[in-house]
Order: C-alpha cells, then structure tokens, then sequence
C-alpha cells in the first residue's frame, strides 16, 4: 500500500485542503504530518500539500521549484527547506508531490490525486 | 571612525538590532536593542481565568512553546498552593527535555555550526557534512517525537493543565520512546565530539553566570535561582532581579542586583555538571569546555554536552516511569500570587501571575532567558570589539554574530535579522 504525507494546518482554512481531501482517499496509508521529519529515512515519497496561486492540481517532482529561503531562525525549518537539505545532502528521495490549490471542486480534485498517486 | 551598516544578519531568533561606534580601537557605542513588535502578553492575560495562562503564554513562541506551558503551570500551582504529583512532575520534566534536546540540535546544526565551518548556511555545507546533518535531524526528531508523545502535539502542547494531564501517555509509547532515545545517543555523542573540535575565540566574560541550582540533580523544574554572589528563593526574586525599559528596545533589559548576568546551558554546567549523566560526564571531561568558564562561546558546546545529559535523563523516564491514569486534581481557586521558575533551552524562565478569589489574573510577569542575557550580550561585545580592531569589517561582523549566536538569543520571545549600524 503506498503512504501519503499530508501537509497542512487544519485549523486555517488557507490551508487544511489537503487533509479535507486525503479524507476521502481510499487503498492508500495516510500519514498527517506536523514537520518535515516524518519524511527522513523515506525513500519514495508522495506529499499531499496546497500550494498558493493554483487552480488546478499539479504535480512537483523537482524539488527545486519549490521556494525556499536559506534558514535563518528555527521557524524557517519548513518541509521546502527539509527536502531541499536532503537533496544536497545526497540523500536520494523520490519525491512526488501533489499540489492542490486551496479550495475548489472536491470530486475533480479527488479524481485527479487518486490518478496521480 | 569607520562605517559599517549590516542590514541582514541572519541565524538567531527574533529581530534585534546594534548600533556600534569605534573610535581609534575604543567602543565608543554599543547599544543591543530588540526590535520586535511589543507582544503585551502580560496585558493579554489579564483577566482570563487561571487555566488559560498557559495556553495563552505558550503563544510567545513556537520553539519554547512547552517552556512557556510548563512555567506558568508552575506559577498558577504555586499561587494555589498545589504540589503536583510525582507522575505529573516526571512527565513534565520529559517534556521539557524533549523541547530541550530539540531546540539544542537546532541551534548547534542550523545556526552556529554554518559560523564554524565557513559556510553561509546549513544548506550550504550539506553535500560535505552529510553524516553531521543527519545527527541533527535524529535529533531534532526524537526531540519532536517526545514532545508530540507527551505534549499531545509538537508545538503548543495541549496534554499539560493544571494540576495534571489530561492525556498521559501508554506505556507502550514510553517504551518507543526510549527506544528512539537510545538509538539517538550516538548522534548526541558524534555532536559534542564536533562541537569540541571545533575552534573558539579566547574570551572572558565579566558577567555573573546564573542558574536554577538543586542540591540532589541536575535542575530543571526544581531549584533555586544561583549566582556567584549567593542565592535566593523564588519569592523573593523581585528584590534581586530588575527589569527596565530602554526607549530603543522593545525587550527589556534585567540585572541582578544592579548588574549584567547570563543564563543558559553553560551556567547549568558551571554550577551543576556533577549532576550530570555518566556519559555526559565522560563527554565533558573529553571536551575543551573546562568549568567553571567565563568564554561565553562554551556554551555551545555546553549545549552538546547537555543534549547526551538530556537524552540520558529522558531515557531513564521512560524507562522506569510506570504510567498510571490519573485524573487531573480538583484544586480549590483562592486568592494568591505564585512563581513558576524552570530552567529552559536558553536559561532561567520565570512566570508570575497573581489571581483574585475568583481565578482570575489580575497581574503578570514574565521574564526570559534572552531577556536576562541582552545586557550581558551587549557589553560582551563592548568588552570584545576593540580585540578586533585590526581585522577587516567584515571579519569582525561575523566574530560579533558568532558571539551572539553563542548564546541562543530568542528575540522572538525578543531577533529574524540582526540590524548592526556601524558608525
């Protein structure tokens, strides 16, 4: 069965789409995550997160499209700069992300991550 | 006199800002302020009813989050005349550790070891220190994973009330826990072997180390408040610590009677390190700090120390703590002030709330570590420029980063970016 990390606030409504959609995701192991560190010692991962200023799903394979600013306190310790350390770390992850914008049609978007995943 | 104006430097917490003026070799300015935006926690609570102190002051940041639940906990018990139980304290202690162990391997990795080795960032140095790197993330996740067993979840712990917990964990999960914990004791030990071999700068600080000293352990929520100069009791600590207000800084700056003073891991080791744990001892006595020290930079390897203390300790809660459900104490509410003192990632922690007859806060103080170590960090670098003088500009704005980095200063609960105008 493959593991899907979901990313999101659920108290925001900015940003608890991913986890209003993994509900209904179906044969598949949910890991809701609250930091990036549930995806050290993964080798394949897929990640459930919004992402700002989309209309449609999309899919993130190139961790280098996501941005990111070099740490400069403990707060900025987020899940781009994590993936982003590993990669020049070496340390070889499959990534996939799946983005989805921060509201919309839930069946079409359900659709398409179940296609995706 | 030379000009410098630095408007980014990054890796400490919060906004802070220095204004620096030498002239031939003297320090003619010095002046440390934090700039962050008032938080008026204080004002916020007043008003609320007893139990919510710590929910509320939790807010004051994310990294000391339990910190903050814990010590106003304490204060609120304190002022209600309540002794939590043996199982409470234990699981309090474990979740400070965790916080502890956590904020540490944050600190050394990501914002002083970059300093050390020559590198701008962690990312940076990640393609050659990957083995390092992946030290710190063990620990960082075993420090999350503790606070997310205990807390309830891993920022804002929501288990923790007063007069007990409303969750406690199963046993089982103690049991994963100190598995995790013993498996993470390597990377503790990798890191202060790093952290030792590491150069730093020769410096005295003329500052009065202070901590939360227990005569039977390594104190962290039980103690009393140590200075070189003797010791005093809780209650009395409005008689001995001042706090003021510098119009440029929106943190306020405190003494002990009437002077500078530090708090944070290196103090912890000057008063207490025969409490810590065999291994951590053995880690000590390896390392270059030799106590007691005046060489602020210490503390960062007083932090290494104390992680493969922190680990030690959280491992021997888990191990013989026998979980049992208990429900949280019905505690009558009645009039009183109570301090919460605790010792935290960067130092001594206090809280003090006062309540009426009905629970209500009708007065509160907090003052944290950051707090108490500004003065000390500004007149740390008064005292250490003019060795520099000769260096380039540059060079010496990095040697005063480090300096202030060496004390894991919070600006949020005072700095993102310190602001050095250099005149």
């Amino acid at each position: 069965m493959k593991t899907v990390y979901v990313f999101g606030n659920e108290y925001l409504t900015e940003d608890n789409f991913a986890k209003e959609i993994a509900k209904d995701l179906q044969d598949v192991k949910l890991v809701y995550c609250t930091g990036p560190e549930e995806l050290l010692d993964k080798k394949k991962v897929i990640i459930l997160d919004v992402v700002k200023n989309i209309q449609e799903p999309m899919i993130i394979t190139d961790i280098d499209q996501l941005k990111s600013r070099s740490i400069v306190s403990m707060h900025d310790f987020d899940v781009a700069f994590f993936l982003k350390l590993l990669k020049e770390m070496g340390i070889t992850q499959t990534i996939k992300i799946i983005g989805i914008p921060q509201s919309g049609d839930k069946e079409k978007i359900i659709a398409k991550v179940k296609s995706w995943i | 006199m030379e000009k410098i104006t630095l408007n980014h430097i990054t890796k400490i917490e919060g906004h802070a800002k220095l204004d620096l003026a030498v002239d031939k070799g003297q320090v003619t300015k010095c002046e440390l302020s934090a700039v962050e935006g008032s938080r008026y926690f204080e004002g916020l609570v007043l008003g609320r009813k007893y139990f919510e102190a710590h929910e509320m002051t939790s807010r004051i940041c994310g990294i000391c989050s339990c910190a903050h639940v814990i010590a106003a906990i304490s204060a609120i018990e304190d002022a209600l005349d309540y002794k939590p139980t043996k199982q409470t304290h234990e699981l309090r202690v474990l979740l400070t550790l965790g916080e502890r162990i956590r904020s540490h391997a944050t600190h050394l990795y990501f914002l002083a070891l970059p300093d050390y080795l020559g590198y701008e960032s962690a990312l940076a140095m990640a393609p050659k220190f990957k083995k390092e790197l992946k030290n710190a993330l063990q620990l960082m996740k075993v420090g999350n994973n503790i606070v997310k067993v205990i807390g309830g979840r891993d920022l804002h712990p929501v288990s923790a009330t007063i007069g007990g917990w409303l969750k406690v964990p199963e046993q089982k999960q103690m049991q994963e826990l100190q598995k995790e914990l013993e498996s993470s004791k390597e990377a503790a030990e990798k890191t202060c072997n790093l952290f030792s071999s590491l150069q730093y700068p020769k410096f005295e600080s003329d500052t009065e180390w202070c901590a939360l000293v227990n005569k039977n352990e390594y104190a962290v929520l039980k103690g009393t408040f140590t200075s070189p100069k003797g010791v005093f009791e809780k209650s009395l600590y409005r008689q001995y610590i001042k706090e003021y207000h510098e119009p440029r800084s929106t943190a306020n700056f405190v003494i002990r009677a009437g002077h500078r003073y530090a708090v944070g891991a290196l103090s912890r080791l000057n008063y207490s390190s025969q409490f810590l744990s065999p291994d951590a001892k053995k880690m000590l006595k390896k390392s270059k700090l030799k106590l007691p020290s005046q060489n602020p930079y210490m503390n960062t390897i007083a932090q290494a120390i104390e992680l493969v203390h922190c680990i030690d300790h959280a491992i021997q809660i888990c191990k013989t703590l026998k979980v049992q459900k208990e429900p949280v104490a019905e505690i009558k509410v009645k009039a009183g002030t109570g301090i919460g003192v605790i010792e935290v990632p960067r130092g001594t922690l206090w809280h003090e709330y006062t309540l009426d007859e009905n629970g209500t806060i009708t007065g509160a103080n907090i003052i944290t570590p950051t707090a108490q170590n500004l003065l000390n960090i500004q007149e740390d670098i008064r005292a250490f420029v003019p060795s520099m003088v000769n260096k380039k500009k540059e060079q010496i704005v990095v040697e005063i980063e480090k300096l202030i980095r060496s004390y894991d200063p919070c600006f949020s609960c005072s700095a993102h970016f310190l602001e050095v105008n250099w005149q």
